[in-house]
C-alpha cells in the first residue's frame, strides 16, 4: 500500500460501478462489513454514482446494519440526489435537484436532437432512454453484445463505439457527438448543460458528481469540520478517455487536497496527483481493509503489526482460545455444579481497577449472577439498612444460542464437556464447552478479558462450532439491571439512570464472522443484535465483542464510553491487554520454587491484586471484594491500607498513590466525623465509600432476628492511624515528595490532630484512649487498646516528623498548609506531651502487651477444645460470652507487632506472639496472614506456612463459605505480606531495604520484585543452604542489609550472598 | 374393597387432603390441619377410614359425629384391610395431593414417636406425608411458615423439591434453618455444600451475604423456588433440639424434614426426636427404604 495511505482517513468518497463493485450483480456483502467497520470507527463513506438511489439500496445499503448506516451517503442520479439514513437506519433524501418542466423538455428535446443527427448523418440507430432524473442518456451502441459492458472492458467498447460511429458515417466518432450533444443544449436553452459520457453513452443533463462533491463539502465536511487532507476519493475514471476527461475525474477537481486513487484500468494514464492502483473494487476493498485496520488501532502496516482481526487463523484463533500450557499459571473448573456457580463467578472474575466483570458463564443459567462492576459507583441507599452500595453496571456478558431451533444451556441437554480456566498469565477468562443436544454437538469456547491497557473496555471472543450442518443463532445484549432506569437506549450505545440519576453508559460492538462472510445482524433492536447462519462443521462462526463503560453526567457518559470504542476494535484491545499484563507481571510475579500450592496461590493473589487497582483514579479505592461481588458492598475498610496497600506501593507505585490520594480526597468527609464525635482533626469512616462519610450501618438485624448494634463506626478509630501508617511507608518506600507535600503531610497531620484531642489526661498523668474497638472486634467498647494506643503515639511522632520536614524543606508549602488546617506551635508541642505520655499497656516483667486494659483478667478459653467448630468463637460462644473471655477475633497485639516492628524487640515480638496466637480464634479473613508474618519473622516457621495456607485457602478453598460475595482482597494482599515480608523478610530502612529470609520447609527458594525509590531490585532467596542474590534491575546504587551486614547493591554487580552457618551472618560469596 | 361415598361434589381437579381416620380421638386431631390446607389450597378434603372388618358408613359418620366433626363436609373413603396398606395405596393415588395422618391412632405407645401404622407409612413412602402429632395440636391454623432445617448439602436441599412446591400452592413462607450440629464437618464434603463462614469479617456484612448466597444454593438445587418468601436462620447445637427450638421461636406451621435413613430401630433419629417435641405438624419427604 503506497504510504499515502498508511493513515486513516476520516471521509472517504468512492464512485460505485467499477470501483467500488464490478457491476450491479455481483454481491456487495464483503464491502458492506467493511463500509460497517468503517463507519463503527466513525468513517464517514460516501458513495457518488450516476445510478438511482435505488440501485445502491438494493446491492449495499440492505446489507448493512441499520446502525451503521448513519455515517453513509449515497450521492445518486448523477449529483442530482443525495441520501443519507436517520437512527434507525431508514433512508432520507437529504437533498434533490427537481428539473422544471421546461428544464425537462428542454432535456428530451436536446436527446432527440442528438439521435435524430445520428440518423440523419449515419445509417446507425442510437437510443435516447429518457427516464432519467435531470438528465437524457443518448445509447450510441444499443446492440446485446454491449448492453451491459462491464467497466474492465472500457478499452474494447470504446473500440466498438468508435469503430461503430465512424464505420456508420459520423466520422468524428464519439468527439463529434459529444459536440453535438452540446451543441443540442445550448440550442434547447440549457445553457449549463452536464455532457458526459461512459462512452456506451453520452448524458445530457441538469448536474454532474461535481455537484455531489459540492453537497458533501457544504454539508459533512465543513459541519464535521474534516478537512479536505482527510479525505480519501476512489474512482476507476480519472483519467481521459476517448480525448474527454473521465467520469470520475469531476471529483477530483472538486476535492482539491483530497487524496485521489484510481482502481480502474485508466489506458490513457491518470491525472497529476491521482495515485493509480489498479486492480478493480477488489483492490478497492484492500484499501478500504487497510482503513479499516488503521481506524482499529492496529498501526501501520510498514511497522509490521498484526493483522486484521477477521484476518485471524483458525490456527491462531485456537491459539489464542487455549490457556497457558503451564499449571502454575492458571486455575480450572471443570464440570458445571449450580451451587458453587457464585464461587467460580467470583474466584475468576476479571477486573482492572475500573470495571470488574464476574466470571459467569457465556451462556447463564438460573445460578448465573453476572454482574459488571464500575469503581466507585455508590448509590444511596442501595445497600441493606439503607447504606450506600456498589450498584451493578448493566450486564453484556450473557449470549443466548440455538442450534436448529433448540436453545443451548448448560442446565438442559448433556454436557459432554465443561471448563472454565483463569488464565493468569495473560489476564484472561477462557472457557470451553461442548454441548449435546438432540442431533448435534456444539462446541463453545471463548476467551474474555477486562482491558488492563484502557479500562473503560471489556470484549469477548466467542468461537462456535457444529458438527453437523445446522442453523445457528446467536444473540447479545446489554442488560440493565433492576433498580437501572432506561434513559436512550439505542443500537451502539445505551444509558441508564440510578435512582440518583447517575448515568451509566455502555457502548458495544459486536462483529461476526461465520462462513467466511460477516454476515449482518438478522435483528437489532436496541441494544440486542441477532444473528442467523446456516453453520458448516469446517467453518467456526466467531463472535467479538467489545463494550466501554463509562458513568457521571449523562451526556459526558455517552460520549465517552462511544469515543472509547471509535478507534477500538476487539483484537487490537486484546492485544494491548496482554501487554499491559505482560508488564505487570514482569514487575510483581513472585516466584515460590519447591511448593507448587504456594505457588499459585501466591499468583492468584498477585493476579486479583494488580486487577483491583486502577492508577489513573484518585477518586476511588478498593473494596473488601473489589470488584469481584457484591459482598461489603464496595465499601472500604483499613484492610486496603495495612494489607493490600504494602503490595502496591513494592510492586506498582503509581496505583499506591492514586489509593492515598482516595484518602486526601475523602479527608473532608473524615474531618467531619471528627467533628460530630466532638474532636479534632480527621477521623476516617470505618466504611468509606464515595465522599469518606461513614456509612457503617448502627443497627441491623442479627442472625436470630434480633436488632444488633453495631459499634465499630462509633469506636473503631485505628483505622486513622492505619491510613496514616500506609502514607508514611509510601513516602519511605518511593521518596515521592510531591505527593508528601502536596496531599500525604495533611492526612498525617490531621489524623495526628485527631488522636491528640482523642487521648485524654487523667491523673495517673497518663493520656488514655478510652471506649475504642481494636482490631479485635470480639471485645468493644474497652479502654486502652495497646494497638489502638501505639499507633496513635506512632501517628502523633510522625505528626511532628512531617511538620518539622516540611517546615525546613518546603517552608512557603508549610506556612498556608498550617494557616489552612490552623496549627499552632502550641498544638504541635501538645502532640509531642500526648504521644510521650500515651499509655502503652505492657508489663515489663513478662513483656506483654496487655491488649486493652483488664485483658489479663478475662477468662482463659482452651482453643483447641473448639478445633472442630465450623463458625466462628462468638457464633459458638456467643457475644456476650465472648466478651468475658480472652479469646480474640483476629491479630491485635500481633498487628502491632507486624506494624512497628523497628520498635518492639525480638525476643517481646516473640513473647507476645507466644501468648496471643493460642488464643486467636482466627475470626477473620485478615488475622491468618498476618500470623504468618509475624511467626515468620519470629521464627516460627511451621506456625508460619500453616497461616500462609490458612490465608491462601481463604478464596481458593472456599473456607468461609463467601467467595461467592466476591474474592477477599484484605486476605490476598496479606498472603503477600507474609511471604514477601514475612519469609522473605523484608523491611525498610532509611537508607535502604533490609532482608531477613526464613523459608518455610517446603520451599526451596523464593524469587519476587520489589521496588524501592526509584530502583528495582529482583531478589532471589534460596533455603538449604541460605543464601540470597539480589539484583538491581533499574536504577542507582543502594544500600541493603541482611542481619548486621550492610552491602552495596549496584546496576550490573549482583550481589551473591551466603549465610553462614557458624555465626549466622550474611557474606558475599567467593570472600 | 373400597368404599367410596361422596356427599359433596368436588370441581374436578380440585386438590384432595386425604385425612386417616383410625376412630380415635387422637387421629382425629388431624381433621382440622387437613381442612385447614383444603380451605388454603380451595381443595376438599376427605377421610380415609381403614380397618381389618367392614363397617357401615352410616357407622363411620356417626363415628365421626360423636368426636364433634362436622360429618355434613366431609367425603369419605371406605376400605377393608391392613390400615398401613391402605394409607400407603392413598399415598400413591395420583389424585391425592397430599396425606394428613396422626402420628397415633388408638394406641399411644409410650417411648415411642410414632405409633406402628405411621412409622410403616414413613418407612414404606418416598410421597410427602404430613405428620400431625396429636397433642401438639392446640391451634389450627392455615400453613403459612413451612421451617425447612437444613444441612446445606445439595442433596438434602434437593429432596425439598416437594415442599417448595406445598409452599407455592399454599402462598406459605420458608424459614430456612441450616442447623449446624457440633462437630458436623463431615457433611460439608459434598460439592456445593453451603458452609457457614468460619471467619466474619464484619458480621453486618458477612451474615446477610452469606444467607443470600445460602438461599441461592437453595434455589440453584431446586429450580424453580423463586417467589417463595424465603429467610435463613443459622441454628447451632443438637440438631433435633435446634428444630424444635426454632420451630417455636418462629412459630412455625410445619416442620418439614427430609428422611435420610431407614426406619429400623435405632435409625432416623433426628426425625424421631423432632417428632417427640415438635410443636407443629411434620411434613415428612425422603426415598423409600
Amino acid at each position: 500500500m503506497p504510504p499515502t495511505l498508511q493513515r486513516p482517513f476520516r471521509t472517504i468518497i468512492f464512485d460505485w460501478d467499477g470501483t467500488a463493485v464490478v457491476d450491479r450483480s455481483e454481491d456487495a456483502t464483503p464491502l458492506a462489513r467493511l463500509i460497517e467497520d468503517l463507519t463503527e470507527a466513525g468513517v464517514w463513506c460516501v458513495v457518488v454514482t450516476g445510478t438511482n438511489f435505488h440501485n445502491i439500496d438494493l446491492q449495499l445499503c440492505r446489507h448493512l446494519r441499520p446502525s451503521r448506516r448513519r455515517r453513509l451517503f449515497v450521492c445518486a442520479n448523477r449529483g442530482s440526489e443525495v441520501y443519507g439514513f436517520e437512527a434507525r437506519g431508514r433512508s432520507v433524501v437529504r437533498w434533490q435537484r427537481q428539473a422544471t418542466p421546461e428544464e425537462d423538455a428542454a432535456l428530451t428535446a436536446a436527446a432527440e436532437r442528438v439521435r435524430d443527427y445520428a440518423r440523419q448523418h449515419s445509417d446507425l440507430e442510437v437510443r435516447v432512454i429518457y427516464d432519467r432524473l435531470n438528465r437524457r442518456k443518448i445509447d450510441l451502441i444499443p446492440v446485446p453484445e454491449w448492453a451491459d459492458p462491464p467497466k474492465s472492458r472500457i478499452g474494447d467498447l470504446l473500440v466498438a463505439v468508435e469503430g461503430r460511429l465512424r464505420g456508420g458515417g459520423i466520422e468524428g466518432g464519439l468527439r463529434e457527438m459529444f459536440d453535438v450533444t452540446r451543441r443540442a443544449a445550448t440550442e434547447v436553452g440549457l445553457l449549463d448543460a452536464r455532457i458526459t459520457s461512459d462512452v456506451k453513452h453520452i448524458e445530457v443533463g441538469l448536474t454532474d458528481k461535481g455537484d455531489s462533491i459540492d453537497w458533501i463539502n457544504r454539508n459533512l465536511l465543513a459541519a464535521e469540520g474534516i478537512g479536505l487532507s482527510d479525505v480519501l476519493v476512489g474512482g476507476d475514471e480519472f483519467g481521459p478517455i476517448a480525448g474527454f476527461p473521465g467520469s470520475d475525474d469531476l471529483l477530483r477537481e472538486r476535492s482539491p487536497g483530497a487524496v485521489h486513487i484510481s482502481v480502474g484500468a485508466e489506458p490513457d494514464g491518470v491525472p497529476e496527483g491521482v495515485i493509480h492502483l489498479g486492480g478493480g473494487p477488489r483492490r478497492f476493498r484492500d484499501v478500504l481493509r487497510e482503513q479499516v485496520r488503521l481506524h482499529s488501532g492496529g498501526g501501520s502496516a510498514a511497522e509490521g503489526d498484526g493483522s486484521h482481526p477477521e484476518a485471524l487463523s483458525q490456527d491462531d484463533m485456537g491459539q489464542l482460545l487455549s490457556p497457558t500450557s503451564d499449571p502454575l499459571w492458571r486455575f480450572d473448573e471443570h464440570g458445571y455444579e449450580p451451587t458453587i456457580e457464585h464461587e467460580a463467578e467470583s474466584r475468576f472474575a476479571l477486573s482492572n481497577g475500573f470495571l470488574g466483570v464476574r466470571a459467569s458463564l457465556d451462556v447463564p443459567t438460573a445460578a448465573s449472577m453476572p454482574r459488571t462492576y464500575l469503581a466507585g459507583l455508590f448509590e444511596q441507599g442501595a445497600g441493606e439498612y439503607g447504606v450506600p452500595a456498589l450498584v451493578p453496571a448493566p450486564d453484556w456478558s450473557g449470549l443466548d444460542l440455538t442450534v436448529d431451533g433448540q436453545a443451548l444451556s448448560p442446565d438442559r441437554g448433556e454436557i459432554v464437556v465443561h471448563s472454565r480456566t483463569l488464565d493468569l498469565r495473560r489476564g484472561v477468562l477462557l472457557s470451553s464447552w461442548r454441548h449435546r443436544v438432540p442431533g448435534h454437538t456444539v462446541a463453545v469456547e471463548s476467551l474474555r478479558f477486562a482491558s488492563l491497557a484502557r479500562r473503560t473496555l471489556a470484549g469477548e471472543v466467542v468461537r462456535l462450532s457444529v458438527d453437523a450442518p445446522s442453523t445457528v443463532q446467536i444473540e447479545t445484549a446489554i442488560e440493565a439491571h433492576e433498580g437501572l432506569r432506561p434513559h436512550s437506549v439505542g443500537p451502539d450505545v445505551g444509558v441508564w439512570t440510578t435512582a440518583s440519576r447517575r448515568a451509566i453508559a455502555v457502548a458495544s460492538a459486536d462483529t461476526l464472522q461465520a462462513d467466511g462472510m460477516r454476515p449482518r445482524p438478522e435483528r437489532a433492536d436496541g441494544p440486542r443484535r441477532l444473528w442467523r447462519w446456516e453453520a458448516r462443521p469446517e467453518v467456526p462462526g466467531v463472535l467479538q465483542r467489545l463494550v466501554s463503560f463509562a458513568w457521571g453526567d449523562a451526556q459526558v457518559a455517552e460520549d465517552t464510553a462511544r469515543r472509547a470504542l471509535s478507534d477500538a476494535s476487539t483484537m487490537g484491545a486484546l492485544r494491548e491487554h496482554l501487554r499491559a499484563w505482560d508488564e505487570r507481571w514482569a514487575l510483581s510475579d513472585v516466584g515460590i520454587e519447591g511448593d507448587e500450592e504456594a505457588q499459585r496461590a501466591l499468583r492468584f493473589a498477585v493476579y486479583h491484586l494488580s486487577s483491583a487497582a486502577d492508577p489513573h483514579s484518585e477518586v476511588t479505592s478498593i473494596g473488601a471484594r473489589a470488584l469481584t461481588g457484591d459482598g461489603y458492598l464496595g465499601h472500604v475498610f483499613w484492610d486496603l491500607e495495612i494489607f493490600t496497600l504494602p503490595f502496591f506501593t513494592f510492586t506498582w507505585p503509581r496505583a499506591a498513590r492514586a489509593l492515598l490520594m482516595y484518602r486526601y480526597h475523602t479527608l473532608d468527609g473524615a474531618r467531619a466525623k471528627a467533628a460530630a464525635l466532638g474532636y479534632r482533626g480527621a477521623l476516617y469512616a470505618w466504611e468509606s465509600t464515595d465522599t469518606g462519610a461513614e456509612t457503617t450501618p448502627k443497627t441491623v438485624v442479627g442472625l436470630d432476628g434480633e436488632l444488633v448494634q453495631i459499634l465499630s463506626g462509633e469506636l473503631e478509630h485505628h483505622v486513622s492511624a492505619d491510613i496514616a501508617y500506609a502514607v508514611w511507608q509510601y513516602w519511605q518506600a518511593t521518596g515521592d515528595d510531591d505527593f508528601l507535600v502536596s496531599a500525604g503531610v495533611e492526612i498525617v497531620l490531621e489524623t495526628a490532630s485527631f488522636w491528640a484531642s482523642r487521648a485524654k489526661l487523667e491523673g495517673d498523668g497518663r493520656y488514655h484512649i478510652r471506649r475504642v474497638i481494636g482490631p479485635d472486634e470480639y471485645h468493644e467498647g474497652v479502654d486502652d487498646n495497646a494497638y489502638t494506643n501505639a499507633m496513635a503515639r506512632w501517628n502523633l511522632r510522625r505528626g511532628l516528623e512531617v511538620a518539622d520536614l516540611i517546615s525546613r524543606r518546603w517552608p512557603d508549602r508549610w506556612r498556608p498548609l498550617v494557616e489552612r488546617l490552623g496549627f499552632s506551635v502550641e498544638e504541635l508541642s501538645r502532640w509531642r506531651d500526648v504521644a510521650d505520655r500515651m499509655l502503652i499497656p505492657f508489663d515489663e516483667q513478662s513483656k506483654l502487651y496487655e491488649q486493652f486494659a483488664g485483658y489479663f483478667g478475662l477468662e482463659e478459653v482452651d482453643l483447641s477444645q473448639y478445633q472442630d467448630r465450623v463458625v466462628p468463637m462468638d457464633v459458638v460462644l456467643g457475644p456476650e460470652n465472648t466478651r468475658r473471655t480472652q479469646v480474640l477475633k483476629q491479630a491485635d497485639v500481633v498487628m502491632l507487632l507486624a506494624l512497628l516492628d523497628h520498635e518492639v524487640p525480638r525476643d517481646v515480638q516473640r513473647a507476645n506472639f507466644d501468648y496471643y496466637e493460642p488464643r486467636c480464634g482466627q475470626g477473620s479473613s485478615l488475622s491468618p496472614a498476618m500470623h504468618a508474618l509475624v511467626a515468620a519473622r519470629t521464627g516460627r516457621l511451621d506456625l508460619a506456612e500453616r497461616f500462609f495456607r490458612e490465608t491462601a485457602a481463604i478464596d481458593l478453598g472456599d473456607s468461609m463459605g463467601n467467595a461467592a460475595a466476591g474474592v477477599h482482597i484484605g486476605a490476598l494482599g496479606g498472603l503477600w505480606m507474609s511471604t514477601v515480608m514475612g519469609f522473605g523478610g523484608m523491611s525498610l530502612e532509611a537508607d535502604g531495604l533490609r532482608f531477613e529470609p526464613r523459608l518455610p520447609a517446603s520451599w526451596l527458594g523464593l524469587r519476587f520484585r520489589v521496588q524501592w525509590r526509584g530502583r528495582q531490585v529482583e531478589a532471589d532467596l534460596r533455603r538449604e543452604p541460605a543464601s540470597a542474590e539480589f539484583r538491581l534491575v533499574e536504577g542507582q546504587e543502594m544500600v541493603l542489609r541482611l542481619g548486621e551486614a550492610t552491602f552495596s547493591l549496584a546496576p550490573d554487580r549482583p550481589l551473591s550472598l551466603r549465610k553462614d552457618e557458624r555465626d549466622g551472618a550474611w557474606k558475599e560469596t567467593g570472600r | 374393597m373400597t368404599q367410596t361415598a361422596t356427599l359433596h361434589k368436588k370441581a374436578t381437579g380440585s386438590p384432595i387432603v386425604l385425612v386417616a381416620w383410625d376412630g380415635s380421638p387422637a387421629a382425629a386431631r388431624a381433621f382440622p390441619v387437613a381442612r385447614a390446607i383444603a380451605e388454603q389450597v380451595h381443595g376438599a378434603v376427605e377421610v380415609l377410614h381403614v380397618c381389618p372388618s367392614s363397617s357401615t358408613e352410616a357407622d363411620v359418620r356417626k363415628h365421626l359425629g360423636r368426636q364433634g366433626l362436622d360429618v355434613e363436609h366431609l367425603d369419605l373413603r371406605m376400605e377393608v384391610g391392613d390400615p398401613a396398606s391402605g394409607i400407603l395405596a392413598a399415598v400413591h393415588d395420583p389424585a391425592v395431593n397430599l396425606v394428613v395422618l396422626a402420628t397415633h391412632g388408638r394406641v399411644i405407645e409410650q417411648g415411642r414417636p410414632m405409633g406402628h401404622v405411621a412409622e410403616e407409612i414413613a418407612r414404606r413412602t418416598s410421597r410427602p406425608v404430613l405428620l400431625v402429632r396429636p397433642e401438639a395440636v392446640c391451634v389450627h391454623r392455615p400453613l403459612r411458615r413451612l421451617m425447612l432445617p437444613l444441612d446445606g448439602t445439595p442433596s438434602t436441599t434437593r429432596a425439598l423439591a416437594p415442599a417448595i412446591a406445598l409452599a407455592q400452592r399454599l402462598g406459605a413462607a420458608l424459614d430456612v434453618v441450616h442447623v449446624i450440629a457440633p462437630g458436623g464437618r463431615g457433611e460439608a464434603a459434598e460439592v456445593g455444600s453451603m458452609r457457614p463462614p468460619r471467619y466474619a469479617d464484619q458480621p453486618h456484612h458477612e451474615w446477610p451475604q452469606w444467607e443470600r448466597e445460602f438461599l441461592d444454593r437453595v434455589h440453584a438445587c431446586l429450580g424453580d423456588a423463586e417467589g417463595v418468601p424465603s429467610h435463613v436462620y443459622c441454628a447451632r447445637g443438637p440438631v433435633a433440639d435446634e428444630i424444635t427450638r426454632y420451630a417455636r421461636k418462629l412459630s412455625a406451621d410445619a416442620i418439614v424434614l427430609v428422611r435420610r435413613s431407614r426406619m429400623e430401630s435405632g435409625r432416623a433419629r433426628t426425625l424421631r426426636a423432632v417428632l417427640d417435641d415438635a410443636p407443629c405438624p411434620v411434613l415428612l419427604l425422603g426415598a423409600a427404604a
